[in-house]
């Protein structure tokens, strides 16, 4: 069963296919905020995020003849902008620059200046954590938290078996605890029990 | 009930999708273990974080931006490359000026072979073996040319709007 939204998209890849630019405009734009958000979330740099953003646009039109119908276009795009990120974090590691780090997230006007002050402490904590995590890890944890993917759409889309994307967002979720570890157990400012780190399993 | 199994089981639990006998199991466990009970915080803590992360907003020009170089590039597929083209062979051509002037000769002489070359293809296709190998040798640029039209089509389809 398909939904409104969907069979939208899917008929303004088709028509972008035959030629219709104004409908891989409107692609664009309902796709640029998941589209930035994932390569921010993998690179960890806006400027990075943001040239990923075009070349993965880039890389979308160039291949709307292989788009299959059968297949979600969230599905397909996101698929695309995963492999993109995880080709552009295995070619060369950006440097995560720890002033931006929390300022991407837009503060709401009704927001109070600590919730704001905290949002960013958290907001920093996030990408700090995520990128201790390998390239493929990282995906499935983004995919899975930010883009709403469960592990058999995130398999489909990255290649991998189901019980592959399992183990790999319980690892990634066990390697987060072990960095927050410290943080929530402070016995008196002594570190409690650290977590195993599983890196191997 | 082992540590090992119980962390093993996180996952199921963060999901619910423990059956009744296992969550019961596990429940027990993480009562009376308090490493693993604190390790089960830090990961309630830790799906939470996640889950209330928003999404990263981009600049608000992005789409604009995305547009303007989808568009340009379309201009220098279609364009671009045949004014480069053109231009290099422009370039070839004033190089080799006083080559290109001397093959003036060269065509002129061609053309007095073309006589003498008509009437040796004709005694050529008498002989059978050369006839079939010429109609081999336009089977398969038929098919050549057939196989660079459906190339060129895929190709307009997927570049040019």
């Amino acid at each position: 069963m398909h939904t409104q939204g969907e069979q939208e998209e899917r008929r303004w890849i088709l028509a972008a296919r035959e030629g219709d630019l104004e409908a891989f405009e409107r692609l664009v734009a309902a796709y640029a905020r998941p589209i930035y958000n994932l390569a921010y979330r993998m690179l960890g740099d806006p400027m990075e995020a943001e040239d990923a953003a075009q070349e993965i646009f880039l890389r979308i039109y160039r291949r709307l003849t292989a788009y299959d119908p059968t297949y979600p276009p969230a599905s397909w795009i996101l698929s695309i902008a995963a492999h993109y990120c995880i080709d552009r974090l295995r070619s060369h590691r950006p440097s995560v620059s720890l002033e931006a780090l929390g300022s991407e997230i837009a503060a709401s006007p009704n927001d109070l200046p600590e919730s704001v002050v905290e949002r960013q402490e958290q907001e920093a904590w996030i990408q700090r954590a995520l990128s201790c995590l390998s390239p493929e890890d990282r995906m499935v944890l983004v995919l899975h938290y930010w883009h709403g993917r469960s592990c058999e759409e995130i398999a489909s889309m990255l290649g991998l078996s189901h019980g592959a994307v399992r183990v790999r967002l319980h690892r990634a979720r066990l390697r987060l605890a072990a960095h927050l570890y410290p943080l929530v157990h402070t016995d008196g400012g002594k570190p409690s029990e650290p977590v195993p780190d599983r890196r191997g399993s | 009930m082992t540590c090992e199994w119980f962390r093993e089981r996180m996952a199921e639990a963060l999901e619910g999708i423990l059956s009744d006998a296992e969550a019961r199991e596990w429940e027990a466990h993480r009562r009376t273990c308090h490493a693993c009970r604190a390790l089960w915080e830090v990961m309630m803590e830790v799906d939470a974080r996640l889950r209330t992360a928003p999404m990263a907003a981009p600049p608000p020009d992005l789409s604009q931006r995305i547009r303007r170089r989808i568009r340009r590039q379309i201009w220098w597929e279609r364009w671009g490359a045949m004014l480069l083209f053109m231009t290099i062979g422009l370039g070839i051509a004033m190089f080799w000026k006083g080559t290109l002037q001397d093959m003036r000769g060269w065509l002129a002489d061609l053309w007095d072979l073309i006589p003498n070359l008509g009437s040796l293809f004709w005694e050529l296709i008498r002989i059978p073996i050369t006839f079939w190998a010429l109609m081999m040798l336009l089977g398969m640029a038929a098919v050549l040319a057939m196989g660079i039209w459906a190339s060129m089509r895929a190709i307009y389809r997927t570049r040019c709007f």
